[in-house]
């Protein structure tokens, strides 16, 4: 959906095809435009998406320079100084060790961000893969795929990683291919509709007649086509992937202490005397899981509107 | 000179895009009087269903504007009457019939229930059954068969030509004095056209409603109508009866249009098009919209610096064009070696 | 379908004869077990059948669970089975309401933003909503607790009821932050599909039509775009009902809500073995039946579909 984009033409049944521009010079309005300025002016229309981006790079510069810059040590562990409000050399407190919860802010963000980013990742990867098998081969495999994309979409991944995480004991490697693993189907949809469309394109029977094999075909040109879309998919499986990452993390069964992740700075927030007098262990890590994914579903949404060409 | 039921005047309609304002209709008149068939024929882009959907204030006001014109219906204004007033007006007295009938039917509803609804939003007291019988006869009328079965289906259920009658039914339900067919044959296969046609034809002569019949389609035109008009870049070019029109037309793009109609009786194996495209509608155009495209008009300036006017050529037959009088004074017909291609 | 469900269960099983620990713990009653002499195990391994190849042992535990033995739970040496009935009208309870709530909102702003698309209406419920689906659904359990036990003391923070008191408003005043929570992350998530759903409709021909015969626009709205609009909506829902297990869980956690995801939880942490796979099949089935129900429900609200 799209947030103060102008207004659009008229749909098809109003008025018919648009007239091609008189050969003549015309107004800069009508000059042809590539579709990634096309879509880059749609993007910075969109001012929440343009506000997202920025408070998103913020973080990723606090995150990931910072410490370059500030000394913050997450693990410094200081029994005499436990459970502090925010004062003097701890900017936020510290925790039930005495770790100083800034810094565990800023390298959970690390970790959080890491383990959304590596995720999505495999989700895509795993993704694209077994669409492009599904759209190209057709037939019962297609069909295969597909149901099993139905079905892994509507499992969910809590309930998963609880399941492994209570046999094989919790691990951030299993969790980042559990949660990889379950987000698949979005993408693989997607890439499937792509090469399913491309197929029948006659740019793609040219190429066959040429003698393009099937798995050159697939990387030069059914993947460029669908890349814009995966954009997208990848920046939302991001989003929703450090969610559950914080979620797994909060129950205790993702990332595990002393390794801080946004996720397990809040299990502590279980106690009622946590939350009623110790705000600054668990409102820094909520807010930060909050923002940072609504940033990132800011950007997601405004990558989307300014690659589908259809108004929302 | 009776009242016309139908009286447009210069009606403009403007839509706001990304790109820039688009003038979709630009100072069209015309009227259409009791019980009378016009026919408004345009190539896609023309405006003629946009002058047709203002009429009824179906255009979306953002991002469509209706910027001047009056359109007086049986006294009212239309453009400005109030919502509560159009909402009596739509579906009563004027009835409108829309292009594709697989949408414009909604699926999930049975098709009875649709037209009863047609009944019962203006006769509030009329109970479901007695609309819904009235909705059987309405079908038996417009030629469905088994209608008592048909009227439980839905419009998937449905032939192509039988969704169209059954959208006839729904149009004419209310006896309205005015008809608007919206390119209806377009999205039907040519054997079925003429059956929705004659459909139509009887439609109208049962109701006695006059009817505006939208279409692209010059062969269709020349069965049903007995007036014309033609649009091009929102604006008429010419107006008349229908047979003077087809037998002498006096302005070079329904010369162009019935050239390229392939005949029967012409010999030629070449189809001979009208060569250039449409205008873009985006910029205003200060002259005749069709000069870059017209063998008259090309190299005169007037033509592309004034807006030549829709002044009468002949009682009753009107041309927006310059130069009329360079065309079909002499020669009869279309196959004329009048202007050469 | 069935294939998928079987294979699912195939691979719950094999994932259990990898975990650690002794199967038979889990097979018979705790107490049994930690008092049993290494003769009296052996006999129960093979009377358990566990020294047979793995297809076997697969049916039989199969066939087990059909029969509603689910083993013994190591932390409370009670039968799963039994634990598991106890927990799962808690957790329904929750699901259910949470649902209903979260339809309740989402279907009219959801409409309502698409009606007023681009305006105020709209750029608020899609804010709203957005804010809703990126914040964790325990930190907001965690604020409701803040706000509404501990600063206002208007609702208690945990568990499904106070055992001095076991009046209807007790329980409801319980039900009230677990089922807000859950419902408004519900609603958030919902909203967006409504409003795309109803959009789509929208430019519809039929809304022309209808337009067309007179009907105002709120009627249009109600009468014909809604019906055509809930159709991808109560697919989606049903799809999502999986998912709504998954906040389940976390909502369980957050306010001690005695159902099926607070037990899951604590199995971990105290490696029930025997619960966990419990659990597993439940979920399994739970996504069975959801996904059956979506294509059920989708062939029976549109006309146009033919069940095969």
């Amino acid at each position: 959906m799209s947030l103060g984009t102008d207004v659009v033409g008229p749909s098809g049944p109003l008025l018919g095809e648009p007239a091609a521009p008189p050969p003549d010079s015309v107004s800069p309005v009508l000059r042809r435009r590539s579709p990634f300025m096309l879509g880059l002016r749609r993007y910075l229309h969109n001012w929440l998406a343009v506000a997202g981006a920025i408070v998103l790079l913020a973080f990723l510069v606090t995150v990931f320079i910072l410490p370059l810059f500030m000394h913050l040590d997450p693990y410094a562990v200081d029994l005499t100084h436990s459970r502090q409000p925010p004062g003097p050399g701890h900017l936020l407190g510290t925790d039930g060790t005495g770790r100083d919860v800034f810094a565990r802010l800023v390298y959970g963000g690390r970790v959080s961000m890491g383990v959304g980013l590596a995720a999505a990742g495999v989700a895509i990867l795993l993704g694209s893969l077994l669409g492009a098998i599904a759209g190209a081969f057709g037939g019962w495999l297609d069909t295969v795929i597909m149901r099993a994309a139905d079905i892994f979409l509507s499992f969910p991944s809590t309930v998963v990683v609880i399941v492994l995480a209570g046999v094989f004991g919790p691990s951030v490697l299993m969790l980042i291919v559990a949660l990889g693993v379950f987000e698949w189907p979005k993408s693989g949809r997607v890439v499937r509709s792509v090469v399913v469309a491309m197929r029948e394109r006659e740019f793609v029977q040219a190429a066959r007649a040429v003698g393009a094999g099937r798995g050159w075909l697939i990387s030069r040109h059914l993947l460029p086509a669908a890349l814009s879309q995966i954009v997208v998919i990848f920046t939302l499986t991001v989003a929703n992937c450090i969610l559950q990452e914080a979620a797994l993390s909060f129950l205790g069964l993702g990332v595990q202490p002393p390794t801080p992740s946004w996720g397990n700075m809040l299990t502590d927030a279980q106690s009622i005397t946590v939350i009623n007098s110790m705000p600054w262990l668990w409102v820094p890590p909520g807010v930060a899981v909050a923002l940072m994914v609504l940033c990132v579903n800011f950007v997601g949404d405004g990558l989307r509107d300014a690659v589908d060409p259809r108004q929302r | 000179m009776t009242q016309p039921l139908l009286d447009v005047r210069d009606l403009a309609v403007q839509f706001k895009t990304l790109d820039g304002l688009v003038h979709a209709v630009d100072g069209v008149s015309f009227t259409v009087a009791k019980g009378e068939i016009l026919g408004v024929v345009g190539e896609s882009g023309s405006g003629k269903s946009v002058s047709a959907m203002s009429m009824l204030g179906l255009i979306p006001q953002p991002p469509g504007r209706i910027a001047a014109g009056s359109v007086l219906f049986e006294g009212t204004d239309l453009l400005r009457a109030s919502k509560r007033r159009m909402r009596q007006i739509r579906g009563e007295q004027i009835g409108m019939i829309f292009q594709d009938p697989m949408t414009a039917l909604n699926p999930v509803m049975r098709v009875g229930k649709q037209i009863a609804e047609a009944i019962r939003t203006h006769h509030r007291r009329t109970s479901a059954d007695a609309a819904l019988e009235r909705a059987v006869e309405l079908l038996r009328l417009v030629g469905v068969p088994q209608p008592e079965a048909r009227v439980q289906q839905y419009p998937h259920q449905f032939s192509g030509g039988m969704r169209q009658r059954a959208m006839i039914a729904m149009a004419i339900a209310n006896d309205p004095s005015l008809l608007i067919a919206d390119e209806p044959t377009t999205a039907l296969d040519v054997t079925i056209q003429a059956q929705v046609l004659d459909m139509l034809r009887r439609a109208q002569a049962e109701t006695g409603a006059a009817t505006i019949f939208i279409t692209h389609d010059l062969g269709v035109v020349a069965e049903l109508a007995e007036r014309v008009i033609v649009m091009y870049a929102g604006r008429i070019m010419e107006s008349g009866a229908v047979r003077t029109i087809f037998a002498n037309p006096r302005h070079p793009y329904t010369v162009g249009l019935l050239k390229s109609l392939p005949s029967l009786k012409r010999d030629s194996q070449i189809l001979t098009p009208i060569p250039g495209n449409p205008p873009n509608l985006l910029q205003p155009i200060q002259g005749c919209p069709f000069q870059p495209r017209c063998e008259i008009g090309r190299d005169r300036e007037v033509c592309s610096t004034t807006r030549p006017p829709l002044a009468d050529v002949a009682p009753g037959h009107a041309s927006a064009c310059h130069f009329s009088d360079e065309l079909g004074s002499a020669a009869p017909a279309a196959a004329s070696t009048g202007v050469t291609s | 379908m069935l294939i998928a469900f079987l294979l699912i269960t195939v691979i719950i099983f094999w994932l259990v004869h990898l975990a650690p620990g002794d199967p038979v713990s889990r097979l018979i009653p705790i107490d049994e077990y930690n008092s049993g002499t290494p003769a009296f195990l052996k006999m129960k391994r093979h009377e358990l059948g566990l020294d047979q190849p793995l297809i076997v042992q697969y049916f039989r535990w199969f066939g087990d669970a059909l029969h509603g033995n689910l083993g013994y739970s190591v932390a409370s040496g009670r039968p799963v089975s039994s634990m598991l009935a106890e927990r799962i009208s808690p957790t329904l309870e929750l699901m259910g309401l949470s649902l209903l709530l979260g339809v309740l909102i989402a279907l009219p702003l959801g409409m309502l933003a698409a009606v007023r698309k681009n305006g105020i209406t709209d750029y608020l419920a899609t804010v709203v909503s957005l804010v809703t689906i990126s914040t964790p659904t325990f930190f907001f359990g965690i604020i409701a607790i803040y706000v509404f036990s501990l600063k206002l003391h208007l609702l208690p923070s945990s568990g499904m009821s106070n055992p001095t008191d076991g009046s209807t408003s007790d329980l409801l005043r319980h039900l009230v932050m677990p089922v807000m929570v859950l419902g408004l992350a519900t609603a958030g998530q919902l909203t967006r599909y409504v409003r795309s759903s109803v959009l789509s409709e929208l430019s519809s021909e039929y809304v022309r039509t209808a337009l067309a015969k007179g009907i105002p626009m709120w009627k249009v709205m109600l009468k014909h775009v809604l019906r055509n609009a809930l159709i991808p909506i109560i697919t989606i829902i049903a799809i999502f009902l999986p998912g709504l297990l998954g906040g389940a869980v976390v909502v369980e956690q957050i306010f001690a809500w005695p159902g099926m995801g607070q037990l899951a939880v604590t199995a971990v942490t105290r490696q029930d073995n025997a619960v966990i796979i419990a659990f597993a099949l439940m979920v399994a089935i739970l996504v069975m039946l959801s996904n059956l129900l979506a294509d059920l429900l989708y062939a029976v609200v549109d006309p146009r579909v033919v069940l095969k």
